[in-house]
């Protein structure tokens, strides 16, 4: 479970820095990626289920915690990421036309959709940083440790034999 | 196979209902705050704008069509290059790169901040315990 949380947010984490750069990708790309990165959020909100209902239900009992900071910003994260997503829809020249639908565009969903993109950058850089020990600790175990081990199985085994008898010379 | 698909209709339902609210609280011009005018007002001064430019409101302007359903009164090429105005898509593949870069240092610039600020809480509880 931990190996599919790491691998489903280290994607994540990458496929949204390509979407934060319009240029790298081109339009079309950047609209249809973060349909996939919005389908992949809901993946990884239903993968920590357990975790928002727990500390939903709690919040209020004990609210100068870790947790609940990590829970503040996870929630700030998701309208964030929603307020992009629907004006980067409201804008859209690509995925709205293939679908056949045609919206009157506004400059001002155009600065709407910036200024959420910064924000939404800014909370998952902290939502990153307030987890940075899990993924250092599963990086530790999933990555680096079996590389190590595998760096160690292919070192060459150094067979302790005998000494070979001696021939006798005489 | 039932709680998988409840639960991603509460989410998307959550995320539908902010749309929608965040949709009426800018047309309505609810967020005047941040600097936000409502939808129609900025529809209204574009038009203002685009007139000036065409001399449609001036009698002595060089344009004397004033027949206002043209197709660039306030029609797809006239949006289309307002619209286009400051968007960033205009870049070459190095300066996508380089925002990609630029990215990758705020997110490190923020976990070394609080990465630094999670060991001076720790060393400060530490120094608050006493020791035995």
């Amino acid at each position: 479970m931990h190996k599919t949380n790491l691998f489903l947010d280290l994607t994540l984490l990458t496929v949204f820095l390509v979407i934060m750069s319009p240029p790298l990708t081109g339009i079309p790309w950047h609209e249809w990626l973060a349909i996939g990165l919005s389908a992949a959020v809901i993946i990884h909100l239903l993968l920590h289920w357990e975790w928002i209902t727990h500390v939903g239900a709690s919040f209020f009992k004990k609210v100068f915690h870790r947790s609940r900071l990590k829970f503040i910003v996870d929630a700030l994260l998701f309208v964030a990421f929603t307020l992009a997503m629907s004006s980067g829809l409201l804008i859209s020249r690509s995925v709205l036309p293939t679908l056949g639908l045609h919206i009157a565009r506004n400059t001002i969903w155009r600065g709407l959709h910036n200024l959420t993109a910064n924000l939404t950058l800014f909370l998952v850089s902290l939502h990153f940083a307030l987890n940075w020990d899990w993924v250092t600790g599963m990086i530790r175990r999933y990555v680096l440790k079996p590389l190590l081990n595998l760096r160690s199985a292919r070192k060459p085994v150094v067979s302790i034999e005998p000494n070979p008898p001696q021939q006798s010379t005489h | 196979m039932l709680k998988i698909i409840w639960r991603t209709l509460l989410i998307l339902g959550t995320a539908i209902g902010l749309s929608v609210l965040f949709y009426h609280a800018v047309n309505a011009g609810w967020l005047p705050g941040i600097g936000l005018q409502p939808v129609f007002e900025e529809d209204r001064r574009l038009n203002f704008v685009f007139a000036d430019q065409s001399g449609l409101r001036d009698p002595a302007g060089t344009n004397r069509n004033v027949f206002p359903f043209r197709s660039e009164f306030n029609g797809r090429d006239f949006n289309r290059r307002d619209f286009d105005r400051d968007f960033r898509t205009e870049g070459t593949f190095i300066q996508g790169l380089a925002e990609v870069v630029r990215n990758l240092g705020l997110i490190a610039l923020t976990v070394i901040g609080v990465t630094l600020i999670n060991a001076m809480f720790r060393l400060r509880q530490r120094k608050a315990t006493p020791q035995t």
